[in-house]
């Protein structure tokens, strides 16, 4: 009921704000809404935290773009193909390394979201490197009538439902897996690897399978962004990035519904309400504003007013 | 008949032997104690069982299979299903989510049911099994609260309740008694002989001798990582060597 209620607030959303500057707000904090809640698939739902995430959405970006700018797929395509690379990156990096448990793994992530920004950077002849990817083709949608283009240079309001609408379907994913057999895995790996695996869990596998899943989302994600904003450069996928992603999931709280949601929203607001009073102070000021967010809530937004529900009842 | 079979099983840390050519067997029902003074390699000797350690040398089978290489879920899989020193409970989810994760091999899976949830049917028997065990076990007053919040002695009933929802054909609880009041342990054995009685073969490591010589059936004394004896309550009494190593050399005057 209360998804249903967000659901149609957000598809009033852009009616609501109609100016260009919300409206690509909106669409970043749908795109940010799939990364997030992708992203605590690992950390909410495993424990497990990833410091690398956006190396793979970068994964999905670029695959995706360069899929349609060469025209070897349209954009229908390209999108799963994007969350299939990303997931394979996910199923070659995370195999190894989820072995290693705590800060070890965590150590790994960033490492390769380190890697994965470098070869963004220095595979020139694909990427074009430093200089960027321009020129990135707007995503299309064949329809009966013929195809359809979202010129997100003219309206971001049907890249936005697109986006919406990917963004529930993740977060429809995202709780129904909580609530299955794997959800229940995922529980036990983090509150207890060792009982976990004392009572039949193949932890390592359900690992396995939990990060490609998040990686793949994350990768499709990146196609999203690619082809709203036709331009990519390594800078969009550094480890900043996937801290920011991080702290979007503290903020909302990790392993609750509504956290995925909630951690992009306010963050994006937030961010954007201090950039425009002030850019150079901004990011001091928001430095300030996430240790007080894990100075006081550390259990995040919905986390704490959860708790405080519970206290009451 | 035997359910678990040891057969020369050794384990190296670098130069250290912790345990050393150790056999001995389980037989089907009965309650098997491992006993041995601290380092004795007990320890040790329960994660080589259940597959949390590889052994340098020797074999384990369960149930006539062999399982030496396999790894602690897959021996869970099989029957063999453990308990940990440190009391391990999931602390944050209830007593009643701990004991249906439990069951986490009861859980019908699947791509279709990931995805539209278990049938009303799956659901109720797994409701039902939880439930059973819940009230088995003695929990289901406290069935709500998180596991966090039990007292210690519910935290290890809670343990053997997880366990039990794997549908053991052998458990092996390590310590269980450690760190209760005499009322507890009481409470922990007459859990243990009733899981016993619903045909679950038992190991219990301890260090306690008097506490497994009135419960088991059989004792394996381990000492620097070797079984120094092997046999009933009363022959173990007796053993030359278990006296010698327990209570010191006889004096010759």
């Amino acid at each position: 009921m209360t998804a249903l209620l967000a659901l149609a607030a957000a598809a009033a959303a852009p009616f609501v704000f109609t100016s260009v500057a919300h409206q690509s707000l909106l669409v970043l904090i749908a795109i940010n809404v799939i990364l997030v809640a992708s992203l605590d698939l690992l950390m909410g739902a495993a424990g497990l935290l990833s410091l690398g995430h956006a190396g793979f959405m970068g994964i999905g970006a670029y695959t995706s773009a360069l899929l349609v700018f060469h025209r070897i797929a349209p954009f229908v395509l390209a999108l799963p193909a994007a969350a299939l690379a990303a997931a394979t990156a996910g199923l070659f990096i995370g195999y190894p390394s989820l072995r290693l448990r705590h800060h070890y793994f965590v150590l790994v992530t960033f490492i390769s979201g380190i890697i994965l920004t470098l070869l963004f950077t220095s595979l020139v002849g694909v990427t074009r490197g430093p200089m960027g990817l321009p020129g990135i083709p707007f995503a299309t949608l064949p329809l009966p009538g013929g195809v359809y283009t979202f010129n997100t240079f003219q309206s971001k309001v049907a890249y936005y439902f697109l986006a919406l609408g990917l963004a529930a379907g993740t977060l429809w994913l995202r709780g129904r897996l909580m609530r299955g057999r794997l959800g229940v895995a995922l529980a036990m790996i983090r509150e207890d690897e060792d009982l976990a695996m004392a009572v039949g869990v193949n932890t390592h596998a359900t690992k396995v399978l939990i990060f490609v899943v998040s990686t793949g989302l994350a990768g499709m994600a990146g196609s999203l962004y690619a082809h709203y904003t036709t331009f990519l450069s390594p800078e969009t996928f550094t480890f900043v990035d996937s801290f920011n992603l991080f702290v979007m999931n503290m903020l909302g709280g990790a392993g609750t519904a509504a956290g995925p949601v909630v951690g992009p929203v306010i963050l994006t607001v937030v961010r954007d309400a201090l950039r425009s009073i002030s850019p150079v102070l901004a990011e001091i000021a928001f430095g300030v504003f996430l240790i007080a967010v894990i100075a006081f809530l550390p259990a995040g937004l919905v986390g704490a007013l959860q708790a405080r529900r519970r206290r009451e009842a | 008949m035997p359910v678990l079979e040891v057969e020369g099983v050794t384990r190296f840390f670098g130069g250290f032997r912790a345990v050393g050519d150790l056999s001995f067997v389980v037989q089907d029902g009965e309650i098997l104690g491992l006993v041995g003074p601290n380092g004795a390699g007990k320890t040790t000797a329960f994660n080589l069982i259940t597959g949390f350690l590889a052994p340098t040398a020797g074999r384990i089978r369960f149930a006539g299979g062999d399982v030496t290489a396999l790894p602690p879920h897959e021996r869970a899989r099989r029957g063999l299903v453990r308990t940990f020193q440190n009391t391990k409970v999931f602390a944050r989810l209830s007593v009643e989510e701990n004991v249906r994760a439990g069951c986490f091999l009861r859980i019908p899976g699947g791509i279709r049911r990931t995805l539209a949830g278990l049938s009303r049917r799956e659901d109720a028997a797994l409701r039902a099994h939880v439930d059973e065990l819940l009230d088995f076990t003695g929990l289901a007053a406290q069935r709500r609260k998180p596991a966090e919040d039990l007292a210690y002695g519910d935290q290890r009933t809670l343990e053997i309740a997880i366990a039990l929802g794997a549908q053991p054909r052998l458990l092996l609880l390590d310590e269980p008694f450690a760190g209760m009041s005499h009322g507890e342990a009481d409470r922990c054995m007459t859990l243990i002989h009733r899981v016993r009685e619903s045909g679950v073969t038992v190991v219990l490591v301890d260090h306690h001798m008097a506490t497994l010589m009135r419960h088991c059936h059989r004792l394996v004394v381990l000492h620097h990582g070797e079984k120094l004896a092997e046999g009933a309550p009363a022959e173990i009494q007796r053993h030359p060597k278990v006296i010698e190593t327990y209570l010191g050399r006889v004096a010759d005057a």
